[in-house]
């Protein structure tokens, strides 16, 4: 039985560095929550930079203040009133001095809990890393975070360099990648599948630089590796798009799980197999993702896929004149380039014995 | 790990790209797009199905006429009046696809297994008549028995077929297992192996490299990875993941596909997300 699978989130962090307002991120955040979101790092430039107060907020304990080594770095922090801190740290080989990371992390233990984020930990082999093992113990470091920054690496070398990690480090990792490459939720399983509980992840990706989607990391999950804990996703579609929403940002069509478009389907060939037994083109029912299920009538459509169209209206249409048809269909299709309307295709229905009888132009 | 036998790009955003719900390119882009892969270095093109009519063949046949160094495949069912439609189109690189799984076997032909071997000997005895190249398409393999795909390919190889494409048609794998299947495969397989993967939980470039790993020899991706659902692996992310991780250049020129992500852009009347891998706006300051 693998353990449960938690995601901290950085879309928020990406929310305010777009200037989404304080009101909407409240918004945002419950709904965020609704799926496996264990905290939500902010970064200090972003607060900072939008003016933000956090004082008294009720979800200071949801959030994890991102900041570096520097002493007035941490008294701000301090004074936010963070009880979650990570220390962000890139590993210099040729600048072997920790003072500075070790004086933060003990000024840092005075009033929260500490992590460690080595942001070029992708780059480093494993007795670099180790360098480190003494500090995580000394100051009781709460999570090592593992991130890959520069989008350095594909899934199979995140697996075999956390599974050789953990062998030896003193508490648990987290798994941040980045998706410069379109690698990031696999690479993200990948951490999972070598024993990792937690990785980062945000909505659909966004971020800069961007990350694992969390929709994807979630539902293979839940899907592909049957791990029955992961939370419904029979919102998820609505939930995703108002979080973009409140942020000002558009999702692509295709999308996985999540786009408008996922679960549509044109090609004749589809069209007639969905119908026959939707598991033939789909990986799972759209509702899994609060979806619905869409037939398009457009320039791939077959003679199938028009028959099955108008049976939703209760119109009948034989095969000869499906064909008919479907030759007007696809030519109009090519010429508006989209597909037909449902008002389109009413028409096409109506007039259908003049199609018959007038030579298609 | 063996990479010296090679992995090209075979491209499919004419054929499954275009399949996409909502999508229709004018045969001016499919001209400006199929240049613009070519000169960038793709060697394969799947330039659509001429069963679709009339039309869709005229586009075809002026694809055809280009001076391309690129080979244009047709995409056929085993079914011989759409394979003749792509003879008299001009094409002399047929692809013939059937489903391998029992579910696409029993659910969409309500056929059985022996059917489809039938009918891949018979749809390939007219394309071999006619001397052309053959390329194959395993749909559904990710589904499929390993031992049924294994025979699909030994009658495919006895007709002379280059490659045999391992379908992930709903995109249900992920790296791990890609690389299993494949691994196993590909030693026991008698045509090199072609990896076709969609993108419904996001995972068909991983998928992709995962099957190059494992000794696949050609990868079948799409412009901004346009295609049915939520698309296929794209262009961009595997030439730009070949070279970064494994140091691998598959042909395709790198500097390319920024300009040739946009090209498909404006054509499907899709904005590229500025979060998207390798091509997105921030992706590209950042790189």
């Amino acid at each position: 039985m693998r353990q449960l699978v938690m995601v901290v989130d950085q879309t928020i962090n990406e929310a305010l560095r777009l200037g989404t307002p304080m009101a909407a991120i409240e918004l945002m955040i419950p709904l965020l929550r609704k799926y496996s979101i264990e905290m939500v790092d902010v970064s200090l430039h972003h607060l900072q930079r939008a003016g933000v107060s956090l004082e008294q907020s009720p979800l200071l304990p949801l959030l994890r203040c991102k900041i570096h080594s520097s002493l007035e770095e941490i008294a701000e922090a301090r004074q936010m009133g963070f009880s979650k801190i990570i220390i962000t740290w890139r590993h210099q080989p040729l600048h072997l001095s920790m003072d500075q990371l070790a004086d933060a992390l003990a000024a840092v233990q005075e009033f929260a809990q500490v992590y460690v984020c080595i942001e070029n930990a992708a780059e480093l082999s494993t007795s670099e890393l180790t360098l480190y093992w003494s500090l995580l113990v000394r100051y009781q470091v709460k999570r090592l975070i593992y991130q890959d920054i520069g989008s350095a690496l594909e899934p199979f070398s995140v697996y075999r360099k956390l599974e050789k990690l953990q062998r030896t480090i003193p508490c648990p990792i987290e798994f941040h990648g980045h998706n410069a490459y379109g690698l990031a939720t696999g690479n993200s399983l990948a951490a999972l599948r070598s024993g990792v509980q937690y990785v980062a992840a945000s909505v659909s990706g966004v971020g800069s630089p961007n990350h694992a989607a969390m929709e994807e990391v979630l539902m293979v999950v839940k899907h592909l590796w049957k791990q029955e804990d992961v939370p419904s996703g029979s919102s998820l579609t609505a939930d995703c798009m108002q979080i973009l929403s409140y942020m000002g940002v558009q999702l692509p069509v295709d999308k996985a799980l999540i786009g408008r478009d996922v679960f549509a389907h044109e090609s004749g060939i589809h069209v007639d197999g969905i119908t026959k037994n939707p598991l033939l083109y789909e990986v799972i029912e759209p509702e899994e993702v609060g979806q619905t299920r869409q037939l398009v009538i457009g320039k791939h459509s077959g003679t199938a896929s028009l028959r099955i169209k108008f049976l939703q209206w209760n119109l009948d249409l034989n095969q000869t004149e499906a064909l008919q048809m479907l030759e007007k269909v696809r030519r109009i299709a090519s010429i508006q380039k989209s597909p037909l309307s449902d008002l389109q295709l009413h028409q096409l229905y109506w007039h259908r014995d003049e199609l018959q009888n007038s030579q298609i132009s | 790990m063996d990479h010296k036998t090679g992995f090209q790009i075979v491209d499919t955003t004419f054929r499954d790209g275009e399949q996409s719900a909502g999508v229709v390119f004018s045969t001016e882009e499919k001209i400006n797009m199929a240049i613009a892969l070519d000169r960038a270095g793709v060697a394969w093109i799947e330039a659509g199905t001429p069963a679709m009519g009339q039309e869709e063949q005229e586009t075809l046949r002026t694809l055809l006429a280009l001076p391309l160094k690129a080979t244009l495949i047709a995409w056929n069912r085993a079914d011989l009046s759409d394979i003749r439609a792509s003879l008299s189109c001009g094409f002399s690189c047929i692809h013939i696809s059937l489903p391998v799984s029992d579910l696409h076997i029993d659910y969409k032909l309500k056929k059985d297994r022996k059917w489809v071997i039938n009918q891949l000997k018979t749809a390939l005895q007219l394309v071999q008549s006619y001397g052309c190249d053959i390329t194959v398409g395993a749909e559904d393999t990710s589904r499929a028995d390993p031992e049924f795909f294994l025979r699909f390919a030994d009658i495919a190889a006895k007709f002379g077929a280059m490659r045999i494409r391992f379908a992930d048609t709903v995109g249900c794998l992920d790296p791990f297992m890609t690389f299993d299947r494949l691994q196993n495969l590909v030693s026991q397989c008698s045509l090199p192996i072609e990896f076709h993967g969609h993108n419904d939980f996001g995972l068909a470039t991983a998928n992709t490299l995962a099957a190059f790993q494992a000794g696949a020899q050609f990868a079948s991706v799409t412009l901004a990875g346009i295609g049915e659902r939520a698309g296929n692996a794209s262009l961009e992310e595997v030439v730009a993941s070949l070279e970064k991780f494994y140091g691998y250049h598959c042909g395709v020129e790198s500097g390319a596909l920024s300009s040739l992500a946009e090209l498909v852009e404006k054509a499907s009347n899709r904005p590229l997300f500025p979060y998207r891998p390798v091509v997105g706006s921030i992706c590209r300051t950042m790189m």
